[in-house]
This record gives C-alpha cells, structure tokens and sequence, in this order.
C-alpha cells in the first residue's frame, strides 16, 4: 500500500527512556521569532530578520502519571512518529529533538471527562549553531 | 594527489582564514559522515515527498542502511541549508564546554553542485 502522504495519529513517543503513550496530541515548532529594527523618524521598520530560533514541542497524553513524573529540567532527546493515515509503510514521520528540557507538566480533567496532561519541551544546541530538531522518514 | 581548498560550511561555522587542506584521491571514496544539501533540492507537493526527495539523495552517499534501522536525519539550518547525518545528535561544531568548543567537526568539502560532504575530524566520533 502506498503511502497516503497524510499523517494521522502518534506513536513511539519518549523523552529520553520515559515512553509516552495514551498520546492525542504532538506539536513540534520551529520557534522562530523575529527582531525589528527603526531609528531616527523612522515610523515602521526597515529592517526585519530571524535572528534566533527557540525550537519547541509540547505532548498531550492521558497517561498523566507517567507525565507528572518528569520533572521540569529533566533532559533527553524528545522523539515522536506522526503516522501514515492509513498506516502504510514508509509514510510515517519521525520528528527527533536533541537535548529537549522538559519545561513543565500540567494536568487537569474536567467532570465526567478523562483527564489529560501537557508537558511543554524546550531545546537548546549544545553548539549553538546545529538546530535541534530533526526530521526522517520512519 | 588532488588539490582542493577547504572551507568550513557557511552557516555560522566560522571560516578557517585562507587555510588550504590536501585532499588525496581516496578521501572522495570515502563515504563522508554528514551533508550540507542546499534547501532547495527539496521537491514536491507534500512534506514527506519533500523529506524523500531529500533522503533519496542525501542515504545513498551516507551509506545509511535502512533495513538495519538506520536513517538520515535532516535538519534546517539558517542560510537555506539542511545538515544531514545518519544521528539526530550529531553537531556542526564541538559542544559549549568541550576543549574545543566552537570548532567545526568536520572537514567540509565544497562539491560543484552547490553540497558539502562532511568528514569527522580526529576524535570527534566521541565528542
């Protein structure tokens, strides 16, 4: 089966050993952010430029206490396979972020809900110059 | 023996000034151990096309072997370069805090087309 060339779903999910599962929601983010530059009469910019990039990513499980057990500044690499739609082979997505710090973990459930918890993940270079986050075919 | 001038890649890996390095024939046989593929080699519509078109290129000179779960990683990079390497952890330079921090891992070869293959430098396989 070819593949459908459109990603539903999350699998092998981890930060480092820890493996994730119960997973609805990944995001990964580029974490891009913009500096803008006037001077003298200037009433707009005449510079805009990427000067630094954050890259970020943020997991949804409701495997909350697997979650609540990562401690903030707890580090590893944060890895997360976006599935082929309908599953063929070689149509998933493995998103790699090196060195991704585990910021914080919030859990909530609403009454007569499932409860769920958000770990937010926030990478550094251990160069500063090679980006965290990679990408390759599964 | 073929001449050919070295240079550092041109993301923000600094430049060694008007340094030149001996290439012997050999050393374009061997399989470098990272890429710099100019961005716009990716092709197609949707995002794995994208990364195939890439891999189709960048696995074979790797020599990445898929079937023993390997896989190239590619990452963007500013300038309109990708950086790819058979390791997600792989770096351009030597780690903040490593004696030779800020210095590039690899031995960088300008290829006609616009790529740069990669050759680790002594000892940075365990950097």
């Amino acid at each position: 089966m070819a593949a459908t060339k459109l990603q539903a779903n999350w699998t092998a999910v981890s930060l480092g050993t820890n493996s994730i599962t119960r997973v609805t929601q990944v995001s990964f983010s580029q974490g891009g952010s913009l500096a803008s530059y006037s001077a003298d009469g200037d009433h707009y910019p005449t510079v805009v430029v990427n000067l630094m990039n954050k890259p970020r990513a943020s997991v949804t499980s409701s495997d909350t206490a697997t979650l609540m057990g990562i401690a903030p500044g707890t580090t590893a690499a944060f890895s997360a396979t976006h599935k082929d739609a309908k599953g063929a082979t070689g149509g998933d997505i493995l998103y790699v972020m090196a060195n991704a710090v585990a910021e914080n973990v919030e859990t909530s459930g609403a009454h007569a809900q499932f409860g769920s918890a958000t770990m937010q993940l926030l990478a550094y270079s251990s160069d500063g110059t090679t980006n965290p986050l990679s990408f390759t075919r599964a | 023996m073929v001449r050919c001038e070295y240079r550092s890649s041109f993301l923000a890996v600094p430049r060694i000034p008007h340094s030149t390095f001996h290439i012997t024939h050999s050393t374009f046989m061997k399989t470098p151990d990272a890429l710099i593929l100019p961005e716009a080699w990716k092709k197609g519509d949707t995002q794995l096309d994208r990364i195939d078109s890439i891999l189709a290129i960048a696995e074979p000179l790797l020599n990445v072997d898929r079937s023993q779960g390997e896989r190239a990683y590619i990452r963007r990079q500013p300038g309109g370069r990708l950086f790819v390497t058979p390791d997600p952890l792989d770096t351009l330079q030597f780690p903040v805090g490593d004696s030779r921090e800020g210095k590039p891992r690899y031995n960088w070869v300008a290829r006609p087309d616009g790529s740069e293959h990669g050759f680790l430098v002594e000892d940075a396989r365990h950097a």
